[in-house]
């Protein structure tokens, strides 16, 4: 059997071309017809046999198909051992179940048993199998020419029916819940992934042909081409490094700068591109946009006209005028005003050890003469493309050219200082040994102002984007360490593994202590609908499929959209819908990730004329059975430049009471907890009584309702026609019912009840507001049966105070 | 009208509190004549604990070396009982002698918490009763979770 792998190296090849051809000659020598057609009959099994073993697309690799053939047997033969026992059941269940299935031949079971006792070696042989189609496919029929990875020419290649592994190989990859399968799982499902992205060849080419393009146009505006990849966010970062390397004009190089920095500078607004091929850097201008507003906090928002109300009226609004690295900048608070032209450069320099020499520099800094500017602190940025050095894989290589590179830095800083430079950031090769990733991301470091040290949560980010990944709400109660990063066409996505740092164990005993994964998407997807959004989460999920270090809980999923906020015009009850309606349909996949909550963070205006705002929507699945969410707005606290969470009134899970409203009146860097809000009470519902949080009831009468609502639908006929046009928004409307004192005293007891002091008022409050152990909620429910409520009971629910 | 136990508070047990919340809220379904659905989660009615007594009480062994031996019976010290009873009494007993030292066994418990045993009961008739009248007048249904 593993002969196979050396198909194409064995001394004795079957002579299969040989036998087709003296077939082939002999039928051509048959004199009659029928005499021909009885030879062809005759000869049939035979050829059917043998020209499998010929048959090729590439040349130079015959017989690929009779290989795949047998690889996908292998495939085949190896699932229906191993699907017995892949599942998380004992191996005394898993025999017990094989034997009832096979109660009349024994041998099978015995065969299936032995087999599955070899599993370690199995799935190397699997991992072999799966490690040789991929091969297969990056290999260019024509030339036969493996790729750049591709280090061998797999027996595979120019098999006819390569794309028919393609269902097995996603078999093996959906196996991966126990750990024996883990890796063969990982490695079935990076193969798909490689497929399913668009090909590194291609988009090499395109990122070449607009660098070319940008390098030969005139003046600062990029040509329709460019403009075209841009928009399509094709990834470029892992194809970038290694371009730069190739090429070998300047002015290509300085293409390749341009292209990135016009890839990554989206969300400001670029003016001047002087390219200097001579002197080998890109010099840029850019300001920041118009940042997003925040209604102040105080402001009541009851209802999305309200909040449309708030903004149009500029009062109410303040603006925060900050961008890049407020947040980060812990020490340097200043703010830059929009309006302020700020200089970037960004070099090549061969050798790591040029960022010593002052040739380096003198140049270069020259190009920040004249934009100084003290009030608001250093603005200007400075790149370099370091081509000489590569960065090995494992940290402390990372910690040694971080070391390396500030201390180098540090003779520097006073000239840094005087051309009024905010950040230095160096990138450098990445080593990586993934073999279904031709290359990846570049290797990123960071200097900041004043002392030009790096701090390494911003390690691998660009630092134009490292503000929109809120990674400091992550690194104030977790260790950090980063699991990479996936560039997609819809986002940007950061992966880390966060383990409970001991100082925040302390204060939460009961919490869990094991490391979780943070993923943390950016994404500048421009239209914002249900498709582009479930492109984005589906990246994200397969982003956390594709890790090795897996854990089954607690895990965290952060999407932020900065769109181009002039542009983007939405409605928050309409982006609440398509974020749950998106999560609903992948519910099951972010259970089995382990994902506990997901927080989407939407930049947009609410009409054409209005200044921009951002939502924050954050999901999750409390019972195991629905997604439930809350809708917040950022508002500004009254003194200073705070902003907290605060929660849009009339959205659904507002008006249904589903969501559990945790974040409301919490600053939005709020460090993310090690238990969250209500775990506790969930917990120990579970575990006094199994039995579930009251507050998360409601949701599940909500989607019970949407569930009847979905299948009579799908009756089809006339009936689940009117069905599906008459199905209402929203299902439910819930209040609370609270027990109040008439007197208004906040306590009541018993006595209060029997003297009749006591009224029922309804109210929309957060979970978890009770401090009676027994609850009581109002709902409108729009069933199947009575999509109308009646007139009368909606009279009653707008009355938001019944006394009686 | 959707009622539910909060099992997380107080362990889900019934006190007079929780007894008026599902009788105002049953009584509001009656008269606007909606259907009532209340989620049972919960561990019967409250059995409270007098915090005071509970602190100062002690034990009459029968043989203090072998406390598995079993007690006579519970009491208080004499000046622990007064202060006890010093306003509104909170507990009841007989005078003893217990090593020597002047003492009151413990008779009754009637504490200064709210809740804190047999009013439970009578809320738990109160509701009792509300539930037969619903169960009447409107549309009802209650739904057992837990254990």
């Amino acid at each position: 059997m593993l002969l196979l792998f050396n198909f194409s190296f064995l001394p004795l090849r079957f002579p299969a071309e040989k036998i087709v051809e003296l077939i082939e000659n002999e039928e051509a020598t048959c004199g009659d017809t029928s005499e021909q057609a009885i030879f062809h009959a005759l000869t049939t099994p035979l050829r059917n046999t043998v020209v499998p073993y010929t048959k090729s697309k590439a040349p130079g690799v015959p017989g690929s198909e009779r290989a795949l053939h047998s690889f996908l047997a292998l495939l085949r033969k190896w699932i229906s051992v191993e699907r017995w026992f892949f599942d998380g059941s004992s191996y005394a269940d898993a025999v017990e179940s094989l034997r009832r299935a096979h109660k009349t031949s024994i041998d099978t079971v015995l065969e299936v048993c032995r087999s599955h006792e070899q599993l370690s070696l199995t799935c190397g042989i699997i991992k072999r199998v799966i490690s040789a189609i991929g091969d297969g496919y990056k290999v260019d029929p024509q030339t036969s020419n493996a790729s750049p990875i591709g280090k061998r020419v797999s027996v595979v290649t120019g098999a006819e029916s390569l794309a028919e592994a393609i269902p097995a190989i996603s078999e093996i990859g959906s196996m991966g819940s126990k750990r024996e399968y883990s890796e063969v799982a990982l490695k079935a499902r990076k193969l798909l992934m490689q497929q399913s992205m668009p090909s590194f060849e291609e988009r090499k080419g395109k990122v070449l042909d607009a660098a070319a393009r940008l390098a030969a146009a005139e003046g600062s505006q990029p040509t329709k081409e460019v403009d075209e990849l841009l928009a399509n966010q094709i990834p470029i970062v892992d194809v970038f490094f290694p371009l730069l390397k190739s090429v070998s004009s300047g002015s290509e190089k300085v293409g390749l700068l341009e292209l990135y920095v016009r890839h990554f500078y989206r969300t400001y607004s670029l003016k001047d591109m002087i390219r200097s091929t001579s002197d080998r850097f890109l010099k840029f201008t850019f300001t920041n946009k118009q940042s997003e507003s925040a209604i102040h906090s105080s402001t009541s928002v009851t209802s999305v006209s309200d909040l449309r109300r708030i903004v149009s009226s500029s009062g109410s609004l303040s603006n925060l005028g900050e961008a890049e690295d407020s947040v980060l900048a812990m020490d340097n608070k200043e703010k830059i005003p929009p309006q302020t032209l700020r200089t970037g450069v960004f070099a090549f320099i061969e050798k790591f050890a040029d960022l010593e020499s002052p040739s380096t520099f003198t140049n270069i800094l020259e190009q920040f003469s004249g934009s100084h500017c003290a009030d608001h602190g250093p603005v200007n940025v400075l790149y370099f493309a370091v081509l000489d050095t590569a960065v090995g894989k494992d940290e402390s290589s990372d910690e040694d050219i971080s070391e390396r590179a500030s201390s180098m830095l540090a003779n520097w800083q006073e000239v840094l200082k005087g051309a009024d430079i905010r950040r230095v950031t160096l990138l450098l090769l990445q080593e990586h040994d993934d073999e279904f990733e031709e290359y990846c991301a570049p290797a990123l470091f960071t200097f900041r102002f004043p002392d030009f040290r790096e701090d390494s949560i911003y390690r691998r980010i660009d630092p134009s984007h490292a503000l929109h990944l809120d990674l400091n709400r992550v690194a104030a109660n977790f260790r950090v360490r980063s699991l990479g990063s996936r560039h997609t066409s819809t986002s940007q996505m950061h992966l880390y593994e966060g383990n409970p740092r001991s100082a925040a164990l302390a204060k939460d005993k009961a919490a869990n202590r094991a490391a979780r994964v943070f993923v943390r998407a950016l994404s500048f997807v421009l239209d914002f609908s249900s498709s582009s959004f479930e492109r984005i989460l589906v990246d994200a999920l397969n982003a956390l499929d594709l890790i090795s270090s897996k854990n089954s809980t607690d895990n965290h999923l952060f999407i932020n959209l900065v769109s181009d906020v002039e542009k983007a015009v939405l409605d928050p009850v309409v982006v609440e819908q398509v974020v749950v309606e998106i999560l609903k349909r992948h519910g099951e996949r972010v259970t089995s990730l382990g994902i506990v909550e997901v927080e989407a963070r939407i930049v947009c205006c609410l009409s054409k004329d209005s200044p921009p705002i951002a939502l924050r929507l954050v999901a999750s699945n409390p019972t195991g059975f629905v997604h439930v969410m809350s809708t917040y707005v950022e508002a500004a606290v009254e003194s200073g430049t705070e902003r907290i969470f605060k929660l849009i009134g009339g959205t659904k899970a507002s008006l249904a009471s589903t969501g559990d409203s945790s974040w409301e009146g919490l600053n939005v860097d709020t460090p993310y907890p090690l238990t969250r809000p209500f775990d506790a009470q969930r917990k120990a519902a579970q575990r006094s009584s199994d039995t579930l949080y009251c507050y998360d009831v409601p949701a599940l009468f909500e989607a019970a309702v949407e569930q009847q609502w979905v299948s009579s639908s799908k009756q089809g006929g006339i009936e689940g026609g009117i069905r599906a046009a008459s199905r209402p928004l929203m299902v439910m409307y819930t209040t609370e019912l609270v027990v109040r004192n008439k007197k208004g005293r906040g306590s009541w007891t018993m006595e209060d009840y029997l003297n009749g002091d006591l009224e029922l008022t309804q109210v929309h409050r957060g979970a978890g507001a009770n401090d009676v152990g027994m609850v009581a909620w109002l709902m409108v429910l729009k069933t199947v049966e009575y999509p109308n409520v009646s007139s009368s009971f909606a009279a009653l629910r707008v009355d938001s105070r019944v006394v009686f | 009208m959707l009622i539910a136990n909060d099992i997380t508070h107080k362990a889900g047990s019934f006190g007079t509190r929780e007894d008026v919340v599902f009788k105002m809220a049953s009584e509001f379904a009656r008269q606007t004549r909606v259907p009532r659905i209340y989620i049972a989660a919960n561990s019967g009615a409250r059995i409270g604990l007098a915090e005071q007594v509970k602190k100062q009480f002690k034990v009459a062994f029968k043989d203090p070396s072998k406390p598995d031996g079993g007690f006579d019976f519970l009491y208080l010290a004499k000046q622990d009982y007064e202060r006890l009873n010093r306003g509104k009494p909170q507990v009841l007993g007989t005078p003893v002698n217990v090593n020597g030292e002047e003492a009151y066994r413990i008779t009754d418990i009637i504490g200064v918490e709210p809740d804190l045993g047999v009013e439970n009961l009578k809320g738990s008739g109160l509701i009792a009763g509300e539930t037969s009248l619903a169960y009447d007048e409107i549309f009802t249904m209650t739904i057992v979770l837990g254990r």
